[in-house]
């Protein structure tokens, strides 16, 4: 049975259904017990799980991540919470050097999650705002997923705790209330690294992730008015990316166009654009183009984080660019 | 909404005025910025010029043809402001997919042009670009480079789109198109379609008190372009400011022709391009001039210059007419 929840709902169901499976499950983060969570993604976990399972940590995000890393190579399966994306660089060291090389130094699965709330879109300014995903797209040893719909974003999360890697759950402050979908009752997992075309077209391809998925399949709707097919690929996991599918698409209909939240320089999709010249080179009939968000901190003031944000209207306008070359 | 003015750019520091050679878009027409507004042409070079806002061609001040000074307004565009600054606001539909003529029906027409003298109908420019994706369905439906090149194209700037071929096979599979080919206008004689010809390439001129004294079809006016101005201008003047003297003597080249034939496998291969008797009858001219360095000097008044550097033009036939490259130094 399937019932329609908000993103936020299905992350905290997934984990909810989680723990009540697996008692190796266990939760650590700044906030995360009494008072349930700066978003309260964990509200009720602590009555539930006791505080056992549900670790109110100390504001120290290198001491989350090594404590979730130790408890992984114990055994359990440590899900660690940054309250926001921005302060898992306090961590890097910790995720980047312990959490990535452990397996490939000793031959020990590393069993963890690392929650990372980011996007911005909800004013938070430079410091509550940020996409980091790409920082770590670059470090071998890390998964990396970043859900746009609740379904997957349920799934996602249980294939995340039972991956034996470290893997980087990236949730999208924006979608947690502003996206509705129906999610499956009981556990099911979405499997990593495996693309979603949200939308099937033949004229364009999208390919996006997160916040942007949506942007593009209201932008692709508004398209289909005047007979353009736009094809919206969702990439869903970000290490492992899905080639097969990105270039599939990209060979089908010639054109190709990268949106994502995160600043332009050194993105996601940049990664992407040189897959597709690789791959798809002989299928190209337009460059491929990139739209994301310029390379500045994220603004505090709504009119500036409005410029600065990628949007319906952008990634419309960049879509039409594109079709007219 | 907002006003920007288009003026004439100034393409060298040395250059004062530009002549409009074709404008690409009318009054009324939707234009993106960096799309070709118009081609100009100076004492220097030939260039398309982008233009610098998208939106819409409320003014164009200038026939083709009219030479104008550097920052002279040109043209003017009716710009939507949001979207120029911080392309924030969605543009209207693009029209490209809506009634588009297949190619069947664009293929014997001429582009449409904002003059009403309408010229003998442009080959593509050479040299066209083709993205990866076009080449290759030609490539797999066998069309040649010609026949891609004589495509008429909705892309950019022209080009040909995978859906302009694919249009173009589709309607020849369905023989509502016969294979393109060359459209020779009325005016233009037939020999136009062998050899490409300096004259071929100009504007035929029918209207002006040269057409009453110079009548068709016993005559054609054709408008020179700046190069064939310059190159005619600098001619006459050459031979006003330096006395033109004639010797001929036989020479016998055939140890020179030997080391040729020798080395020119291996030059060829080395260097890309031929060796031909060019580079040793200059390197005899430079001989000679520093043995006899009066025949490399110049008279003003009743002194003699002597010039002790050499610098050796070389005049060159190109398509777009004769062009004398400088070896300084020589």
């Amino acid at each position: 049975m399937a019932r329609e929840l908000t993103y936020i709902e299905a992350i905290s169901e997934g984990l909810r259904e989680e723990m009540r499976r697996d008692p190796t499950v266990f939760l650590i983060g700044e906030d995360i017990g009494e008072f349930g969570g700066a978003f309260k993604v964990t509200r009720g976990f602590l009555e539930e799980f006791s505080a056992e399972r549900v670790i109110d940590s100390v504001l120290a995000e290198g001491a989350i991540i090594g404590a979730a890393t130790g408890a992984a190579l114990a055994g359990l399966r440590p899900v660690a919470e940054m309250q926001f994306a921005d302060f898992i660089s306090n961590g890097f060291n910790q995720i980047v050097n312990i959490s990535a090389k452990y397996h490939y130094r000793n031959f020990v699965p590393v069993p963890m999650v690392v929650r990372l709330p980011s996007g911005g879109g909800i004013r938070g300014g430079p410091f509550h705002s940020v996409n980091p995903e790409a920082w770590f797209l670059h470090v071998p040893g890390l998964k990396i997923v970043a859900p746009s719909t609740p379904a997957d974003a349920k799934g996602l999360l249980v294939s995340a705790i039972r991956d034996p890697n470290p893997v980087l759950y990236f949730e999208h402050k924006f979608l947690y209330r502003h996206s509705r979908g129906e999610v499956a009752e009981g556990l099911y997992e979405v499997p990593i690294g495996k693309a979603d075309v949200k939308r099937t077209g033949t004229d364009l391809t999208i390919i996006t992730y997160h916040a942007g998925v949506h942007w593009a399949l209201e932008a692709a709707s508004a398209l289909a008015e005047h007979g353009i097919e736009c094809e919206v690929v969702d990439l869903r996991s970000l290490v492992p990316l899905d080639r097969e599918t990105i270039l599939l698409s990209v060979r089908k209909t010639g054109r190709a166009l990268i949106v994502h939240e995160a600043n332009i320089t050194g993105g996601v999709g940049a990664e992407i654009a040189a897959i597709i010249a690789a791959g798809a080179f002989e299928h190209l009939d337009a460059p491929v183009r990139r739209l994301a968000a310029p390379d500045t901190p994220v603004p505090y003031a709504a009119p500036l984080e409005e410029a600065f944000l990628p949007n319906v209207a952008k990634v419309r306008e960049a879509a039409e660019r594109l079709l007219a070359y | 909404m907002s006003k920007i003015e288009v003026v004439m750019p100034q393409l060298g520091e040395s250059l004062t005025e530009g002549t409009i050679v074709k404008w690409h878009k009318k009054p009324g027409d939707k234009i993106r910025k960096d799309e070709t507004l118009l081609e100009i042409s100076t004492d220097k070079v030939d260039s398309e010029i982008p233009s610098p806002a998208s939106g819409v061609i409320t003014k164009i001040l200038f026939d083709e043809q009219k030479t104008v000074a550097v920052r002279t307004v040109i043209a003017e565009i009716e710009t939507d402001e949001a979207s120029a600054v911080v392309s924030a606001s969605a543009p209207p539909p693009p029209d490209v997919r809506k009634d588009k003529p297949s190619a069947a029906e664009k293929a014997p027409q001429a582009p449409a042009r904002p003059a009403p003298a309408a010229p003998p109908a442009p080959a593509p420019a050479p040299g066209r670009f083709y993205s990866p994706l076009v080449l290759s369905i030609a490539r797999e439906e066998g069309i040649s480079m010609s026949e891609l090149e004589r495509l008429p194209g909705t892309g950019e700037g022209g080009r040909v789109s995978k859906k302009d071929l694919l249009a173009y096979l589709d309607a020849r599979k369905h023989g509502t198109v016969p294979p393109v080919q060359d459209t020779p206008s009325a005016s233009a004689p037939a020999h136009q379609a062998s050899a490409p010809r300096i004259e071929s390439a100009l504007k035929h001129v029918d209207s002006g008190d040269l057409v009453k004294k110079y009548p068709a079809p016993a005559h054609e006016i054709l408008q020179m372009s700046n190069i064939l101005m310059k190159m005619s201008e600098h001619m006459v003047r050459s031979v006003q400011t330096s006395p033109h003297v004639q010797a001929i003597h036989e020479c016998d080249m055939t140890a020179v022709d030997r080391i040729r034939r020798k080395n020119a496998a291996a030059f060829e291969k080395r260097e890309g391009f031929k060796l031909t008797f060019m580079p040793f009858i200059c390197d005899a001219v430079i001989k000679a001039l520093k043995q006899y360095p009066l025949v490399n000097s110049s008279v003003e008044g009743d002194k003699i210059i002597l010039k002790r550097f050499i610098n050796l033009g070389i005049a060159v036939a190109s398509e777009n007419g004769l062009i004398v490259p400088v070896v300084k130094n020589a």
